[in-house]
């Protein structure tokens, strides 16, 4: 019996007695779900041969960035049945002890989750679709914080959001780091040196909001993944990751391929009412290219050590790294030649 | 004259693309190997002037670091630069380029800091141009759409 299958049979008796249903596993098929998890799509079928879907995802030994899985079962508890289309909760389980690892499971969204780098990859739906990107945001932005399934996101007690998320991301740097970045630390001393202003409301922050973390049927939205990274903190650290040039590398004024980025915050300012600090936000985009590397770091640390083999890994350091670093060089540049 | 090495990365990438990947059935195990594809490809293209590149990084950082030291005040910073330029590697194999690079970037790292704190803008717009430079000497991103094109 494969690993996979092996797998399989076990959630499937794990699953059985949660629901007190006999069920016999279809198939099982690992399928990318961020890299800090292992993602599995089963189909189970119980006596009568109606058929189950589900996302079952597992905490890896070795993961890029050490989430735990309350954080994003909490989100996605939050938004059920809401605006914010999320898929449908079913289990957590945060101890080893019944699988082998901590894990999550959720029903299976049918949906299609594109490629970041991919520019027509919305085409030709990316107007529609652009609207609902940045209306959903606006709805996670003012997402009531003390719903009481936000009870365990991290970050409320922090007194200072940039400084907090600014903090979290060096250290990641500093503990992976295999190399000396001038780019980078120029960057890190720049944004220590000119702070932004604290916000005024902290928000639900989802902290991977972009292209290629959502999935899309033709002109719709049908579900936000990957929330492994949310916490408390500034609605403007989502808003400059999702308008970042990494996820619209070929078209810099087309945020996550979709619609063009003055549209994008007028939608999100909209449905926020929030307005947007210019200086702000030009210092949460550069912070943006800090995070980013901060996880391609890791995500090299982790190959070059052994530990998760996996190429997306080597994908990272590589590609996504290289373009973060080119952003912070245009960025910089350009701040100096203002001075 | 035999083949070369990079010549056999790509047309091993090539291999896996066509041959191999069509065989798997997993849409991960597909994905995965297919990435390995890609990667090898990009690595194909680059292996020849690896050596090259680290080499011309480092005349570019030494070349920096040796017009700084006529505004330098830092004597840590000033014995850091004399012992670079004192160097002589033993070979040009990339294990011996890439240390010395790590040692020269840091230094460039500190120096820029200097410069940035004494606001000699003179020298540091000339640093932002170094980095540009040694970045055009290292970047693989503008490959992206080669990738896209072969997958």
């Amino acid at each position: 019996m494969n690993n996979e299958i092996q797998l399989g049979e076990e959630f499937v008796n794990y699953y059985s007695q949660l629901t007190q249903k006999s069920f016999l596993l279809k198939s099982i098929s690992r399928i990318f779900g961020g890299a800090s998890r292992e993602t599995y799509r089963l189909s189970l079928e119980d006596k009568d041969s109606i058929e189950t879907n589900l996302i079952y995802r597992r905490s890896q030994s070795s993961a890029l960035i050490e989430t735990d899985q309350l954080t994003e079962y909490s989100a996605y508890l939050a938004f059920q049945k809401s605006e914010v289309p999320v898929p449908t909760t079913i289990a957590i389980e945060e101890s080893s002890d019944v699988l082998g690892a901590p894990f999550i499971v959720m029903e299976e969204l049918e949906g299609v989750a594109a490629s970041p780098f991919d520019q027509e990859a919305y085409f030709p739906n990316q107007e529609t679709l652009g609207d609902q990107f940045w209306n959903i945001l606006g709805e996670i932005t003012i997402k009531d914080i003390d719903d009481s399934n936000l009870a365990s996101i991290p970050g409320r007690e922090s007194k200072s959001c940039w400084k907090r998320e600014l903090d979290h991301w060096v250290n990641i740097i500093r503990e992976d780091s295999f190399s000396v970045e001038p780019i980078l630390e120029a960057a890190i001393r720049e944004l220590y040196r000119n702070p932004p202003k604290e916000t005024e409301k902290k928000c639900l922050v989802h902290g991977d909001y972009r292209n290629g973390n959502f999935l899309s049927q033709n002109d719709r939205i049908v579900g936000i993944l990957d929330w492994e990274m949310s916490h408390i903190g500034d609605p403007l650290e989502d808003v400059s990751w999702a308008m970042s040039p990494i996820w619209c590398w070929n078209e810099h004024d087309r945020p996550s391929y979709l619609i063009d980025r003055s549209r994008a915050m007028e939608i999100w300012q909209n449905k926020s009412q929030i307005e947007v600090d210019a200086d702000s936000l030009s210092w949460w985009e550069l912070f943006s290219c800090v995070k980013g590397l901060a996880i391609w770091i890791s995500a090299g640390d982790e190959f070059i050590k052994g530990t998760n083999t996996d190429p997306i890994n080597l994908f990272s350091a590589w590609i996504p790294g290289d373009i973060h670093m080119e952003i912070i060089l245009d960025t910089l540049e350009k701040k100096l030649l203002l001075r | 004259m035999k083949p070369d090495i990079n010549i056999a990365l790509m047309f091993c990438a090539q291999e896996i693309s066509s041959r191999f990947l069509p065989l798997l059935e997993q849409e991960y195990d597909q994905s995965r190997l297919g990435s390995w594809g890609a990667l090898m490809l990009l690595s194909s293209l680059q292996i020849d002037g690896a050596a090259d590149n680290l080499d011309k990084q480092n005349k570019l950082m030494l070349g920096f670091l040796t017009k700084a030291l006529s505004v330098l005040e830092s004597d840590q910073l000033i014995d850091q630069i004399k012992e670079v330029n004192s160097v002589q590697l033993s070979d040009i194999k990339i294990s011996t380029l890439d240390p010395f690079n790590q040692k020269l970037r840091k230094i460039f790292s500190e120096t820029q800091q200097y410069l940035e704190e004494s606001k000699d803008s003179d020298l540091l717009k000339e640093s932002w141009i170094i980095l540009r430079e040694m970045h055009a000497h290292r970047k693989v991103s503008h490959l992206l759409d080669l990738l896209k094109s072969d997958s």
